[in-house]
């Protein structure tokens, strides 16, 4: 009888658990299978349009928008099945082209989803949820969540873009750019291409749109992009960007993406072809032109290469942050403007954490396993020396308002006559000069004198260099090279011993001997992910007695 | 007493009591003896070669360990100090990029282990050592429950005079002018002992130079209100299995009130419990004489009234005596006067002789 009544309960049990998991079952597979990377969907869109205007009375709806588009492709439909079209543009809200009042927006999706899903229901198709199952979609805590890889429109996605044959030409040009590039003309009230004039999307389609702008960001890019790929998709033409979420923000389609630009680049000889736009070759950085105000004694001006940095970078706006149309010192001042955040011309040339300033980005290709061992070495935030100033600013020096003044092309020759002077390869003293061995025997109670390698470690260190027009700029007097490891001494092929400043004891924060050579070996070799010998194998340098 | 002047003194009692405790809970911050010393641990500099672990070992005199210092295989599990081990150093981070960090006592500026010892064994000296006196110990281990690091251990298997161990930053040694086993040792530096101003410093300096190898933050500056023994480290201390939750105050500062209550509720409690049988006894004797009083006044009150209705009776009594003897006189008067009144008649021959005559 006892284990009757267990029976019951346990059957009970399990008849609810079974009914609960099914419910749960059934509810997930509405809302579609996730992608291989567990319970994140790049096509995942949280509907909370209303929570702009006034609290939500439900969670938001979580919409997979893939899966509708492919459901919607099977009955035959495309786009418009649930977006409207604005002179020519699929406007990329839901059934409507303006956001309305929170009532209109509720009646606009609870009929445009419902209505579908009861008509797919009627016909026996599978579907989405219908009147009632108001928690199907409203879910506070979605067991899905989105995760986009950004789709970036770097330098050679751009370049496939404007190579394309596909992208029909600009009124008597030769070239297509007109085909996304505009601007707004506040005379006619529309858009209008000027050549010469094309900018970064965001820099008009901010993420709140502001004047006469109408569209954010994402708007801006989703109706360009997802539009013209449509039109090539019904145009029957040979190739076509995505025209779905996974397509451009997938983690695996977006690095498919980059598998086919490493592929064109490859092609091109990993050099891209400069961009239509009649960039500058050369650029002499100088302080800027102030009205009413006399250009004080400022720095000597700076050369900068602008055809090399434009194949360093994976887009202009890595430098050309805001617009391109303005030199950096129209914002960045030499004593900060609030167009300019603030930031002064010094620091957004100087700024050792920006990765947009020049010291910073170069402060970033440092890192790379070929110099760091060098550089992780050498202090940062630190003016090593007046010669390190001196390897940019070696531009005519602006004691009066020359040549702050003078026109565009005139600072270009300056400038490409000091590129054409800078070294083709690192200064290096003769290499008979330098020592091929070193003898290390401040340890000689416990371990054998260590032999260091003196010679080769630097020759292999130059050749590091070979082939790098920013190396080979930097390291430009012939004794550079010893400055990371013969360091705060003056340059000089015969620098004093290590023992002359590292003393037995640690003094002033500077470390005694045996920590000051450990700290230089051990954290090259770490930053050169050099793995033998390993710091804790002594033996590997120092031969037991 | 009187209640009012208890409820009086009791309120006195209680904010005087208060007083000094609030007052010296506010703005009393102690930062660590003036030129005491420290050691600053700097955790992009360790290699974790356990040569730290070697000399404390030696130079504490402490058991010979299972496996050899030399074998960094130990580094691949978790480790902690022990009674036989003062300090370990443990691996962090990613096998590609190992992060190490070494751990032992952190020597605070104001010890919970000492905070929390009833007969100050733990004491913090102003060399910046935290030491231990086995002589007064008496083995409750409440330094271990109260150590936020959990550094203080027991000998467990001593079964007559177990010990409490722990680092003490070498205090025998700093006196010789020596430098403590594990910073004499190490052959990175990643250990600097030194004035903890002057290492705050050089740590603050490491930083400025290195923005991008170091979190901006120095471990013990400020953390359970500052510690001798410091740490600097490019990866965030939570990944290094440090504590980012124990706050900025000391352990006696959490605990001071508390603490500084107990003689108070010690003290009070029979003060007020005295005092309330105090008041209760008197009310009761108070009571009893009300009433007492009052049967004395309610028996007064009924003898009177008795002895009223007696007098009244009695009183009354005579009248009737009196009517009863005039009216039997007069009886007796008028008996005797019958035959002399036989003629008229007239009882009142004087009023008629009276009327007669007026």
């Amino acid at each position: 009888m006892a284990n009757g009544k267990k029976l019951l309960r346990l059957s009970g049990i399990l008849i609810v658990l079974a009914g609960v998991l099914g419910f749960h079952m059934e509810a997930m597979s509405m809302v579609g299978t996730p992608q291989e990377n567990g319970n994140k969907r790049p096509d995942l869109i949280m509907i909370d349009t209303i929570a702009a205007q006034e609290e939500l009375e439900l969670p938001a709806v979580v919409f997979l928008h893939d899966t509708h588009t492919k459901a919607v492709a099977e009955q035959g439909k495309d786009c418009t099945a649930c977006h409207q079209k604005n002179e020519g543009t699929v406007s990329y809200k839901f059934m409507r082209l303006e956001d309305g009042s929170p009532e209109k927006l509720k009646e606009i999706y609870h009929n445009g989803c419902i209505s579908c899903h009861a008509a797919d229901a009627k016909a026996g198709k599978k579907t989405g949820p219908q009147v009632g199952e108001c928690r199907s979609c409203h879910m506070a805590d979605p067991e899905i969540k989105a995760e986009r890889a950004p789709a970036g429109m770097e330098n050679i996605l751009h370049y496939r873009h404007w190579d394309s044959k596909l992208i029909a030409k600009d009124e008597g040009q030769d070239t297509n750019c007109g085909a996304c590039h505009h601007v707004y003309n506040n005379l006619d009230k529309k858009l209008e291409y000027v050549k010469g004039q094309e900018e970064n999307c965001s820099v008009c389609h901010t993420s709140e749109p502001k004047g006469a702008v109408k569209l954010t960001t994402s708007e801006a890019y989703h109706g360009q992009c997802v539009s013209c790929h449509l039109e090539m998709q019904t145009a029957k033409a040979d190739k076509t960007g995505p025209v779905d979420c996974a397509g451009c923000h997938g983690e695996m389609q977006a690095a498919d993406i980059k598998k086919d630009n490493a592929a064109v680049l490859k092609k091109l000889g990993n050099t891209l072809p400069r961009l239509p736009r009649q960039q500058p070759d050369a650029v002499l950085i100088t302080a800027p032109v102030q009205e009413k105000v006399a250009v004080k004694a400022t720095m000597a001006a700076v050369a900068f290469n602008h055809k090399a940095h434009e194949g360093y970078t994976d887009s202009c706006s890595s430098c050309h942050h805001d617009t391109m149309n303005k030199s950096c010192s129209s914002c960045h001042t030499v004593r900060g403007s609030k167009d300019g955040g603030f930031v002064t011309l010094d620091k957004a040339m100087h700024k050792a954490d920006s990765t947009r300033s020049c010291v910073g980005c170069h402060a970033v290709k440092q890192k790379d396993p070929k110099c760091a061992g060098c550089h992780e070495l050498m202090p940062k935030n630190v003016i090593q020396s007046e010669e390190t100033c001196a390897v940019c600013h070696n531009g005519p020096a602006s004691t009066s308002s020359e040549p702050v003044t003078m026109d565009a092309s005139a600072k270009a020759a300056i400038a490409s006559k000091l590129i054409m002077k800078r070294p083709e390869s690192p200064a290096l003293i003769a290499e008979k000069d330098i020592p091929e061995f070193v003898t290390i025997n401040v340890l000689e109670n416990e371990y054998e004198a260590s032999k260091l390698p003196h010679r080769k470690i630097i020759m292999s260190m130059v050749d590091g260099m070979k082939g790098d027009a920013m190396a080979n700029a930097f390291h430009s007097t012939p004794l550079t090279v010893c400055g990371s490891c013969h360091h705060n001494s003056p340059a000089s092929a015969t620098p004093p011993s290590c023992a002359s400043c590292h003393g037995g004891k640690v003094q002033d924060g500077r470390p005694a001997l045996k920590a000051a050579y450990h700290g230089q070996c051990m954290t090259c070799h770490d930053s050169m992910n050099i793995k033998k010998p390993a710091s804790t194998d002594c033996t590997a340098c120092h031969a037991k007695k | 007493m009187l209640r009012r002047t208890f409820l009086g003194m009791l309120g006195a009692a209680c904010v005087g009591a208060s007083l000094p405790a609030g007052a010296e809970a506010a703005g009393k911050e102690f930062k660590g003896y003036p030129g005491s010393k420290g050691v600053l641990f700097d955790a992009t500099r360790c290699i974790g070669c356990r040569k730290c672990e070697a000399a404390c070992n030696k130079v504490n005199k402490l058991p010979k360990p299972e496996k050899s210092f030399d074998d960094l295989a130990v580094l691949d599990e978790r480790r902690r100090t022990d009674a036989k081990t003062h300090t370990v150093v443990n691996k962090y981070g990613t096998p590609e990029h190992p992060v190490f960090r070494k751990s032992q006592c952190n020597h605070c500026l104001e010890p919970a282990c000492a905070s929390a010892c009833f007969v100050k064994a733990f004491k913090k000296l102003p060399n910046g050592a935290v030491v231990y006196d086995e002589s007064v110990c008496v083995g409750c281990r409440y330094c271990m429950v109260a150590c936020p690091f959990e550094i203080p251990t027991y000998e467990y298997d001593e079964p007559l005079t177990p010990r409490v161990m722990k680092c003490d930053m070498c205090a025998a040694r700093q006196d010789k002018g020596q430098l403590p086993g594990c910073v004499a040792e190490c052959p990175k530096e990643a250990l600097v002992f030194g004035e903890r101003e002057e290492l705050i410093l050089i740590a603050r300096e490491r930083i400025r130079r290195n923005p991008d190898r170091y979190v901006r933050h120095i471990y013990g500056e400020d953390e359970m209100g500052g510690t001798s023994w410091m740490y600097l480290s490019g990866v965030p201390f939570k990944e290094i299995g440090m504590r980012e939750d124990l706050g900025t105050k000391s352990a006696p500062e959490l605990t001071a009130g508390a603490l500084a209550a107990v003689p108070m509720v010690a003290g009070l409690w029979p003060v007020l419990l005295g005092g309330i049988y105090a008041v209760s006894k008197r009310n009761a004797k108070v009571a009893d004489e009300e009433r007492k009083e009052a049967v004395e006044n309610a028996i007064a009150k009924a003898s009177a009234e008795a002895e009223k209705t007696l007098s009244d009776a009695l009183e009354k009594a005579d009248v009737a005596n009196k009517r009863q003897i005039e009216v039997e006189v007069k009886k007796a008067v008028e008996e005797a006067l019958k035959p002399v009144e036989e003629e008229p008649e007239g009882s009142d021959e004087a009023g008629n002789s009276e009327k007669e005559e007026s």
